[in-house]
């Protein structure tokens, strides 16, 4: 009964399955994404080839002697082998390993119309140069709502029946009825544009600031205003749940037995019912990582942020299909690595979860 | 536990409870606004991305108890119409005359100035004499007159006015520049803003073929405020905007939150129940589906299927159970806990009896307090996919307004009303959702 | 002079449905080196008693009244901060029914024992002092590197008497401390109690609805019914000739689980916010006159150290 298992066997347990849902994520999206993958991949074919044909037909400029039907043999060719690479003309369930393989090494095919700074069309490449400015943004919203959440919320179990009793609650309505992008919205109109006080949008000055010190508080200064709407808007949920599960703990026996022991009371509230609520404190951490990812990610368009969420605006601009394709892959991917480090955290928290069950 | 069950237990908590009832009556007035808007506007839903529908209404009117603050610097639309006169008719032609007499006393000119004739036959000619009080005039005149024209469509005439007097045109000219011209001092100074008040006179002739009636007539001295909500940059007033998305914010946020709910429930309740190796499975099951990031993913499909109201609503569901589920299965798990549901198993009850006799009526408060807190969800995220240009086609929703406002960049020129209400009114309904949400869950869960 | 004396102690709990008085006006004496029991029907506000004496009591509860003697001290009058250095552990300490979810169960039982000694800033070898009181509990020193739920219910208990202990306290309250465990690991804990009472020289309030036990380690009993005392005196003697209709009607139900059928008391216990007018058994009492149910009656000594409240004496 009392079967002791471990750190590692948890940890193995939880890769596999983690690693299945991935699979089984990926598997979905692409079935319900299967007309449009194709199409996809077909375009990224044609344009490959328009691109091997030009390029051979630059290089033999120079010779005088164009053979224009040997040249599309070769351009068919290259064709078929890239139709090969992507397993278009195989059948379906090869294609669908192939295809699988691909997304799971990031190999999205081309964008349509988008190019990445440094001019390659390549999809992850792309979304690669996106990404690290969502995650700048998302992760620091993301840890100043838990710990001011986490503050909040204790204070408010911990003051019950005072006004704390009062504010947690209808924040927490903010939370649940405000759209982040509104607020920036509003933000922007009444703090950049009303009273200038802070820029209206972008990542950096332009142009950005010379010595590494000022980029960065340059940039600080431009993610004020998001992280505010960010902030506002989450504060009040992750307060409330925290909230909820501390006077959940509250109620436990352990509680009442260890004021008997003459700990104090915030002793016994930071000490003990903490850390006793924080694997369920990480649960609801991971949660709202996945609730107020599409908050954060329009965010970015009303602050002209150039992230993933922006770049996912430009991309439904201009149709670009295999971009925003690219951004489901890596957000599913993104969205899993964070349950997969609660779980990790969880089972590191809770003694309990080691002993299996 | 009470014994109180069924729908009165649940009214008489939510009534019981002040912010509750407020919750409910709010939902009432919301859904009298959405039967209000169907049956009266239903047919103008089609028109909203009409720009020619919206065009004899000011563009970019701030809301028009503004003016209450500032009634010489803002006004409403004065509209003004006549009896023509039949001055020719002959068997290839008639000539009519409209004249129009009116006093302006505003310190700014009107934003705009549009001529409404509707004729049964088309207009061949219109001529527009433009007097002004010191007794100065100017002469409009168009070569494709058509029934409805505004100061734009004289750019031409006005244009040469104003370099007679000033000696060139602002090279970036509007309707509001116009307007000017019509209401300033004729010289030098005819558009530093000044304005001329006093008895105005507006001669219009037109030319039509025979026997043509002239059916109605108006000139419209657009005004820049307008409304409850003030108007947006192609006319279309915000407080009509407001209530066509009524209906649709409140039906896809009710049936989703339903849809959703429902599953997250049978889902998480089951597996929490049954646990074991069953538990396992559907768990998983809830982690595949968790990790799909909801709006990129509801992007792409927007795409894919075009959905309908219905579709969206069924599509976004699919996305929200599990965070349902994960919340029931805890819920369910802690229910097996307790000690008659073990007292149950020991006397050797059948488990889907205890389910049914346990489970079910400990979740059924739990699944009402989350339909109510999922509403506003679901309402956040489509309005959210619509402020991203992924609207069902045909319908007007806030998210849509918004969208617009950011296109037209609202935030720049300071239209603040474009922004606000839309926004307010998703906060709005959302509200009392969550009032409710809450009050039930406080008072199933207690001190929660 | 006893070492802890209760004096017309109340306690009130605030409650939608009224005010219910779960201890009324309750008056109890323990002395050096003794063991005395409180029986009474789930309910009649045992726990709330012991929970008051710790000071323990939360909202919507609140002491209302009486005082409570520690070495002729009130100690109610202590404020928290005093209360919590001076008394709590230090002098009294107690095991609860729940003892055995009384471990944070994050921590490890070790760490939770030495948490103690450090507030209370023990002066000696943590380590040593965790292993001793182990050895006390008959518990391997091994455990103290366990996290709770990595212990049986019985093991888990053991380990918070040895907790209960950490401070040498004069006074251990044990509140149904066997409750929730089975009948053998039952009687291997209360013969710890037994001998580690002889060996520590504790004063013991033992709390339970089962007077069988309590009349093989108690010096003297109280009963209790609907937050008041009933009864009270020597032990062998109460247990031999009970006086109050209410401990006869208590003492029948024992005698009939040993003839293997339950015979409760007739009826309910009175809600503690409604309480009879009069005698707070009459509803129940098959002895009850006219005037039990107009006035009620003082605890009366009748013989010895016999104390009774009924109309009866
Ligand atoms: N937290 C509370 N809120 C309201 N009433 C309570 C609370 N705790 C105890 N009571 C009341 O006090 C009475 C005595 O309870 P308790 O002291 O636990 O009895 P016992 O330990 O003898 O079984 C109960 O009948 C109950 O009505
Ligand atoms: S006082 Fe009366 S009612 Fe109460 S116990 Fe004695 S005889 Fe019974
Ligand atoms: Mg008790």
């Amino acid at each position: 009964m009392l079967k002791v298992m471990g750190y590692k066997s948890y940890l193995a347990k939880e890769i596999i399955i983690y690693i299945t849902v991935l699979i089984a994520a990926m598997s979905l999206l692409y079935l319900l994404t299967y007309p449009v993958i194709q199409e996809v991949l077909k375009a990224t074919v044609q344009t490959e080839a328009e691109g091997f044909k030009q390029a051979i037909l630059k290089h033999s400029a120079g010779h005088g002697s164009i053979n224009l039907t040997n040249i599309n043999i070769l351009v068919n060719k290259y064709k078929d082998s890239l139709m090969t690479a992507y397993g278009l003309n195989q059948p379906l369930y090869l294609r669908y390993f192939i295809q699988m393989k691909n997304l799971l090494t990031f190999n999205f095919g081309n964008a349509y119309f988008l190019e990445a700074p440094n001019g390659s069309h390549k999809v992850y490449v792309i979304i690669a140069s996106y990404l690290p400015y969502t995650i700048i943004l998302f992760t620091t919203g993301t840890l100043i709502v838990i710990f001011a959440g986490t503050l909040i919320g204790l204070l408010s179990a911990r003051y019950a029946g005072t006004v704390w009793d009062k504010i947690v609650p209808t924040i927490a309505v903010i939370h649940s009825s405000l759209p982040t992008w509104w607020l920036g919205f509003l933000l922007i109109a009444a703090l950049a544009y009303g009273v200038k006080v802070f820029p209206p949008g972008g990542i950096t000055s332009i142009p950005p600031p010379k010595s590494p010190l000022m980029y960065s508080i340059n940039m600080l200064y431009h993610m004020a205003l998001p992280l505010l709407a960010f902030f506002i808007v989450n504060v009040g949920g992750f307060a409330y749940v925290v909230r909820s599960l501390v006077i959940s703990t509250t109620k436990e026996d352990f509680v009442m037995t260890a004021k008997a022991r003459g700990l104090s009371d915030s002793r016994i509230l930071y000490r003990h019912i903490l850390r006793t609520a924080s694997p369920s404190i990480s649960t609801q951490v991971a949660l709202a990582i996945a609730g107020s990812f599409a908050g954060g990610l329009t965010t970015e368009i009303v602050f002209n942020w150039h992230g993933v969420g922006w770049l996912t605006y430009v991309a439904i601009l201009l149709n670009d299909l295999p971009v925003i394709l690219g951004i489901n892959f890596v957000l599913t991917v993104i969205l899993l690595l964070a349950l997969f480090i609660n779980e990790l955290v969880k089972g590191y928290l809770d003694p309990r979860i080691k002993a299996g069950g | 536990m009470a014994t109180e069950t069924g729908i009165k237990l649940y009214v008489n908590t939510i009534i019981k409870n002040k912010s509750g009832l407020i919750g409910l009556i709010m939902i009432i007035f919301f859904v009298a606004l959405s039967i209000y808007a169907v049956t009266s506007f239903g047919k103008v839903s089609p028109q909203w991305e009409n720009s020619v529908y919206w065009e004899t209404y000011p563009k970019n009117a701030m809301p028009y108890w503004m003016s209450y603050f500032n009634p010489s610097k803002i006004f409403g639309t004065k509209t003004i119409s006549t009896s023509p006169l039949s001055i020719y008719s002959s068997s290839s032609y008639d000539i009519y005359q409209l004249n129009y007499n009116f006093t302006w006393t505003k310190d700014k000119p009107p934003t705009d100035v549009v001529f409404y004739i509707e004729t049964s036959s088309p207009i061949q000619a219109m001529q527009i004499l433009w007097i002004k009080p010191d007794g100065t005039n100017i002469t409009l005149s168009s070569n494709s007159p058509t029934s409805i024209t505004d100061l734009i469509s004289y750019s031409s005439s006005i244009g040469n006015y104003i370099s007679q007097q000033i000696g060139y045109v602002p090279s970036s000219s509007t309707s509001q520049t116009y307007s000017q011209a019509l209401f300033g001092y004729e010289g030098k100074n005819l558009l530093n803003g000044t304005v001329e008040k006093g008895l105005y006179k507006v001669s219009i002739t037109i030319v039509t073929s025979p026997n043509t009636k002239i059916l109605s007539n108006k000139i419209y001295l657009e005004g820049n405020a307008y409304g409850l909500f003030g108007t947006d940059i192609y006319g279309r007033p915000i407080d009509l905007g407001i209530l066509l998305g009524f209906p649709n914010a409140l039906e896809i946020g009710l049936l989703t939150s339903i849809i959703s709910v429902i599953g997250g429930v049978i889902v998480g309740g089951i597996s929490g129940f049954l646990g074991g190796k069953t538990d396992s499975a559907m768990n998983w099951i809830t982690l595949v589906i968790l990790v799909l990031p909801a709006l990129p993913f509801l992007v792409v499909l927007s795409y894919i299927m075009r959905p309908n109201l219905f579709l969206e609503a069924l599509l976004i569901a699919f996305l929200s159970w599990p965070f349902y589920a994960i919340i029931a299965r805890s819920s369910a798990q802690s229910i097996k806990n307790e000690t008659f549901v073990e007292a149950d198993k020991v006397l050797g009850i059948p488990s889907y009896r205890i389910f049914f006799t346990h489970f079910l009526p400990r979740l059924t408060p739990f699944a009402i307090a989350y339909t109510a807190l999922g509403v506003p969800a679901a309402i956040i995220l489509v309005e959210t996919l619509a402020f991203l240009g992924l609207t069902p086609t045909g319908l007007v929703t806030w998210g849509s307004i918004l969208n617009s406002a950011e296109s037209n960049l609202a935030a720049v020129n300071g239209w603040w009303w474009w922004i606000l209400f839309p926004g307010v009114m998703i906060i709005l309904v959302s509200i009392p959702f969550v009032m409710i949400g809450f009050s039930i869950e406080k008072a199933v869960f207690g001190g929660k | 002079m006893p070492i802890l004396s209760v004096k017309d102690f109340s306690i009130h709990f605030y409650t939608p449905k009224g005010v219910r008085k779960a201890v009324d006006k309750v008056n109890l004496d323990l002395n050096k080196k003794e063991v005395i029991g409180i029986a009474g029907e789930s309910g009649s506000g045992k726990s709330t008693l012991a929970m008051g004496i710790m000071r323990l009591i939360t909202p919507p509860g609140k002491i209302v009244g009486g005082k409570v003697l520690f070495n002729n001290e009130d100690i109610l009058s202590y404020d928290e901060d005093k209360f919590n250095k001076e008394i709590r552990w230090k002098k009294i300490s107690m095991i609860f029914q729940g003892s055995m979810n009384g471990f944070t169960p994050v921590f490890k039982i070790g760490q939770q024992i030495e948490e103690v000694l450090e507030v209370h800033e023990y002066k000696g070898n943590f380590k040593e002092r965790v292993n001793e009181l182990l050895k006390m509990v008959e518990l391997d020193p091994s455990v103290s590197d366990k996290y709770p739920h990595e212990l049986s219910g019985g093991m888990r208990q053991r380990a918070f008497i040895a907790m209960a202990l950490a401070l040498n306290p004069e006074i251990l309250i044990c509140d149904e401390p066997t409750t929730a465990l089975d009948v053998i690991t039952q009687a291997k804990i209360i013969n710890l109690l037994k001998t580690l009472k002889k060996e520590l020289g504790l004063s013991i309030i033992f709390i339970t609805h089962d007077l069988a036990l309590l009349s093989e380690i108690s010096d003297r009993l109280y009963i209790m019914y609907a937050g008041s005392i009933m009864e009270s005196g020597y032990s062998l003697d109460l247990y031999k000739n009970p006086k109050h209709p209410y401990t006869q009607l208590l003492m029948d139900s024992i005698a009939d689980i040993n003839k293997d059928y339950i015979k409760g008391i007739p009826g309910f216990m009175p809600d503690l916010a409604n309480l009879p007018k009069g005698c707070r058994f009459s509803d129940r009492c098959p002895y009850a006159m006219e005037i039990c149910k107009q006035k009620e009656p003082e605890l009366k000594r009748i013989e010895g150290d016999r104390y009774v409240s009924c109309w009866l004496y």
